[in-house]
């Protein structure tokens, strides 16, 4: 397949995506004191020149904290994106690999994991601990791992009998060698790329729901784009700025990783097919 | 003879599940449980008495240990007594409580879900076979479905309500009975709202109608629907009963999902649902009103992945070989 | 299948329609409420959601009316003893309760019995520790003696009356059913308690004939939702008052058509606390340099709207104001030099000596409203003399127990509401049960303990005045605000007077034109 259109979505997202990726690199050397950025004289100003999105209610700058806004969510959503790969991929070979009593308890873990309600789970594990960003993406990766667990295992399990890694293995390669390269890059990389990027992305999204919820994401006077909406939301009527240009940079960076995710997933299974 | 492993595996599963359920359940008792402030902190105030607070901590059962109590609440529950609530509703039964809202909640999740499902379907048989064109039409309205559901939620609710009362204004029309949102009646509409909310957001329909065109490519393709058309037989009843396995498994993959997202919707439209009460007990750390819903949560899950594992083994026998 | 489609839709939107009104939408006053009312028994009515749903449905004794006097509710009259060692009662005839049952002196006696039984555990309880005995005296009267003469004891007799048949015996448990069915003497009845939404209606035997026919709270825990509710109130689903209004959403009402800004008074305090167990902030020159630091007049005209900036523990409007007390004016350049001399040197932003940086823990409960505006305020001007605050915002559970219980933190905010007078001893005195920052001061001890001794009102006052002067100097807190506060109402109500603190005493005079 592969039209036009698809190529284009692909482009789009993709550029959105490395934009979004680009500015989480850079954000940590702008430097930038939310606590001396608190100006009273000027509050809620509109844009202008000198603050191209305007000013908060704290008379802070819209769009550096927009900008610095990209750091709340790019470790931690590189940090989920490994735990899920990295768990899901080792958990699915380990269970593919082995026999018996260790597969079933692999096999019971990971379903265990998978039963329990994502997004609920986060959000009830966000309102009686301490608000974290890395507590939320350290979970939101955990709570992943069995998707690409489940995937990755077929896989193993599938290839295992397979001709050509038989003769890899009747080669010597070492086992590792096998998994991390013949199965994981070359087979599954697709899958991998995919389930990353909409890890990234959900990182986004959970972080944004749970400040919108009652201030569970990142904590003030760090910026995030969700504390940014969630914070100025009741000015609506008043002062649209604040919340409106953090908002629309949620909804299109959420909606380009996962559109990102998915195409380049079909892209690379229509390649390998 | 097909039944005899069929009925095993189920009931294989079904052991399976009943063990899930109760990991599950344990992994979410001991967090409540174990997360710092309790049932007493959240209602006491300043300055109240220790032996008040001791009593109370008693009277909540928040005096036992943590392994100890999760057995006494596992021993209870499995014969279907979930405790009573401590804060949200003092006094009365979790179930009492949770179910109502319960059900609420999974038919908004599950209509929703569906109705996707008819809209994707709808789609992707209108739009046939992917040429450039459709292509053209269908990357916008992907990229555009894609946004958080809670985020589309917002929006049209203050967008409507601007909407409405300027053509209120405009035209002296009387004002419908669900302005302005979010409203409070018995009324359907804002589940009508919600349903929709979700529907336009988390890239849930575009995703079934991927999924669906796909499936319905490759079984026009498959060998055996055109060994039926060579035939010169229907090919409609085939591909139907093809998709049923597909649409099932899809259905029961979104479902968390779905239940996630629901309980942020339902905050926004003020609905009086699973995810109301689920965050209001969390925040008046009521363990045991918190654990019986969350446990509805997972239960759900679980029992529509069953379902949907032995309506495939019926339909495919090959799935029970295959053991899941 | 087009029209078929359209059809469905056409129905769907008629069932829809069918379902909704409940009852004649111009008589029905409804109002959001930020929490859910956890208990509608008046003894467990501690959030204020409650507290304000309980004036509705109960009655008291008597009541505090609009010039601040007492007036009889269920009393129509009463005599206090000579010795102020009891007081009599005699109540008003021909009153039933919501379910037709007659009101009664048993009923009376019953409440107070059941307050003062060991196994009613209630937070109010202290409340009731003056009275000795309850006795009726024929089925109008009640006879009350106390433990130790009391001065004005009408003014005690304000909590709610419960009906004796409705209960099994005077232990009453917080899971009693009557926490979501009560039956009270009071204008409105309970009609229906929903998950999240009550429904009254006019009790139409009500002595005081209420003008409203049905009341409906609605808990709004989004603030941004009740003010779209308040902002659209002529639709059908609008409310009729938002009881707090942010003051940054004041501007939206200020010159709009169909709202009116109404203030509602209430004797309560903004104070930041300073946890004396934290080594530097035993200091006072460390306190006076914060508290010098903090701009007050700047953060309440950002984020907090009118109010008075204050220089002790009491609200202006208090007799125990002390005005010969200036509020401290901020000094950037006095407060540098205090630490200076102290000894704290800037190292790096923070000021540091030896081994103590000035670098605090500052715990904020969530449920404050502005809460975190207000601690960004302060962070920034504290970093201007070279102190460090970070926040830590948790929820209101956690709140209590990590600043209450456990004393884990450097400093706070909060605010202290009253529901009368403000009684400060368990805050300050050294043994007070609400002293939670570790606040001991021999002087301050002393005065209070004078206070409490004297039964001379006048001198009761003048203790005050000198405790405000001390406490002003000593900064166990640092002192901020009482706020005028902007209850949002529709202009179709009419004849509205909000009660302090129970806000709907005379929600009766209410009225709702259409």
């Amino acid at each position: 397949m592969g039209g036009k259109g698809q190529t284009l979505a692909l482009r789009i997202s993709g550029g959105i995506v490395a934009i979004v990726l680009l500015l989480g690199v850079i954000a940590p050397f702008i430097g930038y004191d939310p606590v001396a950025d608190v100006d009273y004289e000027a509050q809620l100003l509109g844009p202008s020149w000198a603050h191209v999105f305007g000013t908060d209610g704290q008379g802070r700058d819209v769009a550096i904290r927009l900008v610095k806004g990209t750091e709340a969510f790019f470790l931690p959503g590189l940090l989920a994106a490994a735990i899920a790969v990295i768990g899901g991929a080792l958990a699915g070979a380990v269970a593919g690999y082995l026999q018996g009593i260790g597969r079933s308890v692999v096999l019971g873990g990971l379903q265990l994991l998978d039963t329990l309600p994502r997004l609920v789970f986060i959000i009830l594990l966000c309102t009686i601990m301490n608000p974290s960003i890395t507590l939320i993406a350290g979970v939101a990766g955990l709570l992943f791992v069995p998707a690409i667990a489940t995937v990755i295992r077929r896989k193993v399990e599938a290839l295992g009998s397979e001709d050509y890694i038989l003769a890899h293995v009747a080669h010597g390669f070492s086992p590792a060698r096998i998994l991390l390269y013949h199965i994981l890059w070359l087979q599954c990389r697709p899958l991998l790329i995919r389930q990353a990027t909409f890890v990234f992305g959900y990182v986004l999204f959970v972080e944004t729901a749970l400040s919108y919820l009652g201030d569970y994401g990142v904590q003030e006077p760090s910026p995030s784009w969700g504390n940014m909406v969630a914070q100025t939301r009741d000015l609506a009527g008043q002062a649209p700025w604040p919340w409106l240009f953090p908002a629309l940079a949620i909804v299109v960076t959420i909606a380009a990783f996962l559109s990102f995710g998915n195409l380049l997933a079909r892209r690379d299974e229509e390649a390998i097919r | 003879m097909r039944a005899v492993p069929l009925i095993l595996a189920a009931l294989r599963r079904l052991a399976g599940s009943a063990g899930l359920l109760i990991g599950a359940s344990f992994i979410i008792y001991m967090t409540v449980r174990l997360a710092p402030g309790d049932a007493v902190d959240a209602i006491s105030p300043m300055g109240t008495p220790p032996e008040v607070k001791a009593q109370l901590a008693a009277e909540f059962g928040l005096d036992r240990d943590p392994v100890t109590g999760y057995f006494a609440w596992l021993a209870r529950s499995a014969v279907g007594d979930f405790g009573e609530s401590l804060v949200f509703s003092p006094g009365e039964s979790v179930m009492a409580v949770a179910l109502p809202a319960f059900k609420r909640t999974v038919l908004l999740s599950g209509l929703t879900l569906l109705a996707a499902l008819v809209l994707g379907l709808g789609l992707a048989i209108l739009l046939g076979e992917p040429g450039p064109r459709q292509q053209v039409l269908t990357a916008p309205a992907y990229v555009l479905t894609a946004a958080p559901s809670f985020v589309v939620a917002v929006l049209f609710a203050q967008g409507m309500n601007w909407f409405v009362q300027a053509f209120v204004e405009q035209g002296g029309y009387e004002t419908p009975p669900w302005f302005p949102i979010p409203i409070y009646s018995e009324s359907l509409m804002p589940y009508v709202f919600a349903g929709f909310a979700m529907l336009a957001g988390d890239g849930l329909f575009m995703d079934w109608f991927n999924t669906l065109r796909a499936e319905l490519l490759s079984l026009k393709q498959a060998q055996f629907i055109t060994a039926v058309r060579a035939k010169g037989a229907r090919t409609v009843g085939h591909i139907a009963r093809n998709l049923v396995v597909p649409v099932l498994s899809g259905f029961s993959a979104r479902l968390p999902l779905v239940l996630g997202s629901v309980v942020i919707v339902e905050y926004i439209f003020t609905l009086d649902g699973a995810g109301y009460v689920l965050l209001e007990a969390s925040r008046a750390r009521d363990f045991p009103m918190v654990v019986g819903l969350s446990v509805l949560f997972t239960a759900t899950i679980i029992v529509v992945s069953l379902i949907a594992d032995l309506v495939r083994a019926l339909i495919d026998p090959r799935e029970v070989a295959r053991g899941g | 299948m087009n029209h078929r489609l359209l059809r469905c839709l056409v129905a769907f939107g008629a069932i829809a329609g069918v379902v909704a009104p409940a009852l004649a939408d111009d008589q029905v006053f409804r109002y959001p409420e930020d929490t859910r009312p956890t208990s509608l028994l008046p003894f467990f009515a501690e959030d204020m959601t409650s507290v304000r749903m309980v004036e509705l449905i109960f009655d008291p004794l008597v009541f505090i009316n609009k010039r601040g006097d007492v007036e009889g509710a269920l009393a129509t009259s009463w005599k206090v003893d000579a010795d102020q060692m009891g007081i009599s009662f005699v109540l008003r005839e021909g009153v039933t309760w919501h379910d037709g049952t007659p009101f009664s002196a048993d009923d009376v006696v019953f409440t107070l019995r059941a307050a003062r039984d060991p196994k009613t555990v209630f937070n109010a309880k202290a409340k009731f520790s003056f009275i000795k005995e309850a006795v009726a005296q024929g089925q109008y009267g009640v006879k009350v003696t106390f433990n130790r003469p009391v001065n004005e004891p009408e003014r005690r007799f304000l909590f709610k009356i419960l009906p004796k048949h409705a209960f099994s015996g005077t232990t009453i448990s917080r899971k009693d059913k009557f926490a979501r069915s009560p039956i009270g003497t009071g204008a409105f009845k309970v009609d229906k308690f929903s998950l999240r939404s009550v429904e009254l209606t006019a009790n139409t035997s009500y002595w005081g004939n209420p003008k409203i026919g049905a009341v409906m709270m609605q808990h709004t825990p989004d603030k941004a939702a009740q003010v779209n509710l308040l902002q659209y109130s002529g639709g059908k689903a609008g409310v009729q008052a938002v009881i707090f209004l942010q003051p940054k959403n004041i501007p939206l009402f200020e010159n709009s058509d169909t709202v009116v800004l109404e203030p509602y008074h209430t004797v309560s305090w903004w104070y930041m606390a300073y946890n004396h167990k934290e080594k530097s902030l035993a200091d006072l020159p460390v306190r006076e340099a914060i508290s010098l630091a903090i701009n007050r007049e700047e953060l309440l005209a950002a984020h907090l709207g009118r109010g008075d900036t204050l220089s002790g523990p009491f609200t202006e409007s208090s007799p125990f104001y002390n005005f010969q007390v200036e509020p401290r004016e901020p000094d950037l350049e006095r407060a540098r030099q205090l630490l200076e001399d102290a000894g704290y040197k800037m190292k790096g932003g923070v000021r540091t000596k030896g081994r103590q940086r000035l670098k605090f823990k500052f715990v904020m409960d969530k449920e404050l409203a502005s809460g975190q505006e207000l601690f960004l305020g302060i962070q920034a001007q504290l970093k201007k003399i070279g102190v460090q605050v970070d926040a830590e915002y948790v929820d209101h559970a956690r709140y209590r127990e990590q600043v209450f219980t456990k004393k884990s933190f450097d400093l706070t905010m909060n605010v202290w509401s009253f529901e009368e007078v403000e009684d400060v001893y368990p805050l300050f005195h050294s043994t007070g049960v609400m002293n939670f920052i570790g606040y001991s001061n021999k002087d301050v001890d002393g005065i209070l303990d004078a206070a409490q001794a004297t039964k001379d009102y006048k001198k009761y006052k003048e203790y005050m005045k000198e405790l405000h002067a001390k406490l002003s100097e000593d900064l166990p807190y640092f002192f901020l605000w009482s706020l005028d506060v902007y209850s949002g109402l529709s202009k179709k109500l009419a004849g509205v007077f909000i009660q302090p603190y129970y806000y709907f005493t005379s929600f009766h005079e209410w009225e709702l034109r259409p």
